[in-house]
């Protein structure tokens, strides 16, 4: 049974879900290699894109955190688009299925199914999403409830899908084989038109060829296989009319080179299956000898050549073959044998000489391998988990061919990388605990020594203030108060008024002396008229000019004593920064506690590499073990055998 | 016969040999660790960056400058410098996979800083290739107010269908 790699759902589904919401024309390019490169792609993208356009306007907030932590997703930087999602004040649906994404990306499944299911689970919330991104976000549900073994619900929520699938039909499709094998219908006769242009064609159809295979028809199954083949042709170049007329011609199947070559090789391996599940072994040999020697599945094509050639008695090629798996796969079970295969054919041949050659030389092997065993028994240490190229060549051969070792060894570059980022967390605390300190330190002095003086003195202000305001209405009161007098030409009328005042005095004393001072009082009063009346002409200005600048200084006033209460609430700030200084102590030791964590994952999880890698160890030990042994007993046989044919030649 | 039975014999060994030995691994659980320690970065993450807001950016003196792109078929940007009062505070060098993401719709945040309250101007200058592939500089200038809420400019580079060349604007965003 085929699977597609899961990352490719996901990238399609966060891809889907940007495009899908970012309102922009150029997101109608295509997009690269097969997670969303076809047009029924990019026609299901357009019209979410119209469809999200009606939820989020262009300067919503929640709008500019989706596109934010698309940057971040862009840059693969997953933590930092999650920790962007996560500060939106509202989560809508699209937000969530992104969120659900991203915890995929930071291969974090459970999390990310926990969301799925909420989110499809409440109708309300999954219901605004668009047709095409809840038919996305069941697909992804689906295969991760697949994933860990409940067929029965990721049926259910399949079975939830709406249609027209379009680009998302083929994941579908094989989602549904998965679900079903080994019940896969194989009379299937559309489903090269059905599926045609997506990238999980060619995995439904193997599917489809393996099942047939399981039921033994494999004639049938070589057909669909044949017509497979045909359209993983890499597509040459056409030649100059045909490229002229060359309109709305199928795409290659797949778009990356890479995968199209291992489809290639795969099928090429399974036709040689097929074939000898036909009995056809002249047939499958050929195939088999045509198969590249740089696949990532020429061990296997290379094991069933030789169990091919074995059957068809090809004995030089057998050999040839036999002593290229010795040289190319030093670690396989495959090459072990083939040690022994040398001799074995020899046997066969009835050439006892030459096998007990073989045989002796496949006994010195086994010597070497089972010392090279021995030298495989030493831990790995993390140090060299990080630079591969201090790890041993079977180390390294164990870790990438493994499943579980390949998985403990990538759970591995998690934690690291984990440990990583806590250390720039652990840094910037530090910087933070800084600036409070820092921040601290500054309000204590502003609110110990420069406060009380700045309130003493704004205090002294007010008073002033108020004491002129006083002596002003005061003044007002008075028929013509001197101080009240405004500019040049009013201060020289005041001095005009202050030397008629002394005049009048004299007048008055003169008068109290008896003297005639009728005229000069008479004059005075003409001139205290005229000083009144110039005193009355410019009231209006006047009075206007100090209600101005009363109000200035009242406003300025006003603002020092605001700035002054903000300094004061700075008590308050105060106590916020102690809390804050408490919570970044209560965060550092959370990260003290997560780093002891971490380190003890990572102990945990290099302990079982290195149980596994030793288990491995010893079981190919007991291999070679047996395998040397059998040897010797081939040995032992072959040697009687020419002992008895020496003797009957005596 | 003998040869068959041999045959038949290295064969089923065969099979026993291509199968890994089963390695005890409780994978699921370990699975399951690392995720939960993944859950608890991405939380401890986000409580150090509100922290980090709060006492670095406080909106009082916070402004903020992002970029974003919609279309530009007109032009293709090579970097972005940044003045704030005739003062450089960001020069951003663009990568390719920078410019598909903006391109695709992501918005950069190109810089976060403080600044006092009252009068400031801010000028971005836009390099990179114009219609026709040719060199292209451009600048924009911004003049605002800074006051108690956190300033949140973008720097828009739009396509003008009007005249078929790049159009380059700011956006103050909006209810923050």
């Amino acid at each position: 049974m085929v699977r597609q790699l899961n990352n490719s759902v996901v990238t399609t589904l966060i891809l889907a879900l940007l495009a899908s919401c970012l309102l922009l024309p150029a997101i109608a390019e295509p997009l690269s290699g097969r997670e969303a490169g076809r047009e029924a792609g990019r026609e299901a993208g357009n019209e979410s894109r119209h469809e999200a356009g009606k939820e989020f306007s262009t300067a919503s907030p929640t709008e500019k955190h989706y596109r934010l932590a698309a940057w971040h997703f862009y840059l693969d930087d997953y933590y930092q688009a999650l920790l962007q999602l996560s500060l939106a004040a509202d989560e809508p649906a699209k937000a969530r299925l992104l969120q659900a994404g991203l915890l995929l990306q930071l291969d974090m499944p459970a999390a990310s199914a926990s969301l799925l299911q909420r989110l499809l689970d409440d109708q309300t919330v999954s219901g605004t999403l668009p047709r095409q991104l809840r038919n996305i976000a069941l697909l992804q549900y689906s295969r991760l409830l697949f994933e860990q073994q409940h067929g029965g619900q990721a049926g259910h929520y399949l079975s939830q899908l709406s249609q027209p699938l379009a680009e998302l039909a083929g994941q579908a499709e094989l989602l549904q084989q998965l679900l079903n094998w080994p019940t896969v219908s194989v009379s299937d006769p559309e489903v090269f038109s059905r599926l045609a242009g997506q990238s999980e064609l060619p995995y439904v159809v193997i599917n489809q060829i393996l099942a047939l295979r399981q039921q033994q028809q494999p004639a049938q199954a070589l057909a669909l296989l044949v017509k497979l083949r045909q359209q993983l042709l890499p597509d040459t170049q056409p030649d100059f009319w045909l490229q002229l007329f060359r309109w709305r011609w199928s795409e290659p199947l797949l778009s990356d080179s890479n995968e199209r070559q291992a489809l290639a090789d795969y099928l090429q391996l399974l036709q040689a299956g097929l074939l000898v599940d036909q009995l056809q072994w002249a047939e499958a040999q050929q195939v088999l000898a045509e198969f590249a020697s740089n696949s990532v599945l020429t061990l296997p094509a290379m094991t069933l050549y030789r169990d091919v050639l074995t059957e068809n008695r090809q004995i030089p090629t057998l050999l040839a073959v036999l002593q290229q798996l010795i040289a190319r796969y030093p670690y396989t079970a495959a090459s072990w044998l083939a040690a022994h295969q040398l001799g074995n054919q020899f046997e066969r041949a009835l050439a006892q000489q030459d096998a007990l050659a073989a045989y002796r030389w496949a006994d010195n092997y086994y010597q070497q391998q089972l010392a090279a065993n021995s030298g495989h028994a030493s831990p790995v240490q993390l140090a060299q988990l990080t630079t591969p190229a201090t790890l041993s060549d079977w180390q390294r051969y164990q870790l990438r061919q493994q499943a579980s070792l390949f998985q403990l060894n990538n759970q591995l570059s998690a934690v690291q990388y984990l440990q990583q980022l806590q250390q720039q967390r652990l840094q910037r605390l530090e910087n933070l605990t800084e600036v409070v300190q820092f921040k601290l330190a500054q309000q204590q002095q502003l609110l110990t020594a420069a406060l009380p003086r700045l309130t003493a003195q704004q205090q002294a202000l007010q008073l002033q203030a108020e004491q002129l305001a006083a002596e002003i209405a005061t003044a007002g009161q008075q028929p013509m108060a001197q101080q009240l007098w405004r500019d040049d030409t009013e201060q020289n009328f005041a001095r005009l008024q202050q030397m008629l005042g002394r005049a009048q005095g004299r007048v008055e004393a003169l008068s109290a002396a008896g003297r005639d001072v009728n005229q000069a009082a008479s004059r005075l009063g003409r001139l205290q008229g005229i000083l009144q009346w110039h005193y009355q002409y410019n009231r209006a200005e006047r009075h206007w000019q100090l209600a101005k600048q009363q109000r200035q200084l009242t406003a300025e006033l006003a603002a020092s004593n605001d700035a002054l209460k903000r300094l004061t609430r700075l008590d308050g700030k105060t106590g916020r920064l102690l809390a804050q200084q408490q919570q970044l102590a209560r965060l550092t030791a959370r990260e003290s506690q997560f780093e002891m964590a971490l380190a003890a994952q990572q102990q945990q999880l290099l302990a079982r590499l290195n149980s596994g890698l030793q288990q491995l160890q010893l079981a190919e030990r007991e291999q070679l073990l047996e395998l040397q042994r059998l040897n010797t007993q081939a040995i032992a046989r072959i040697m009687e055998q020419v002992l008895l044919t020496s003797q009957e030649g005596q | 016969m003998r040869y068959l039975l041999a045959l038949s014999w290295l064969f089923s060994l065969l099979l026993v040999l291509a199968t890994p030995p089963a390695l005890a691994n409780p994978e699921e659980s370990a699975q399951q660790q690392l995720e939960q320690l993944k859950q608890q970065a991405i939380a401890l993450n986000r409580e150090l960056f509100i922290l980090e807001e709060e006492l670095l950016f406080p909106p009082q003196t916070q402004l903020a400058v992002f970029v974003s792109v919609d279309a530009g078929s007109f032009f293709q940007l090579d970097s972005i410098q940044l003045t704030i009062n005739d003062q450089a505070v960001s020069a951003h060098l663009y990568t390719a996979s920078e410019l598909a993401g903006l391109q695709r719709g992501a918005i950069q945040p190109l810089y976060k800083g403080n600044i006092r309250a009252g009068e400031h101007s801010l000028t971005a200058v836009f390099v990179g290739k114009g219609p026709e592939g040719r060199d292209y500089r451009r600048a924009v200038s911004h003049s605002f107010t800074k006051a108690d809420d956190a300033m949140l400019l973008e720097l828009k580079i739009t396509d003008s269908s009007a005249n078929y060349q790049p159009d380059f604007s700011v956006e103050v965003w909006s209810g923050n």
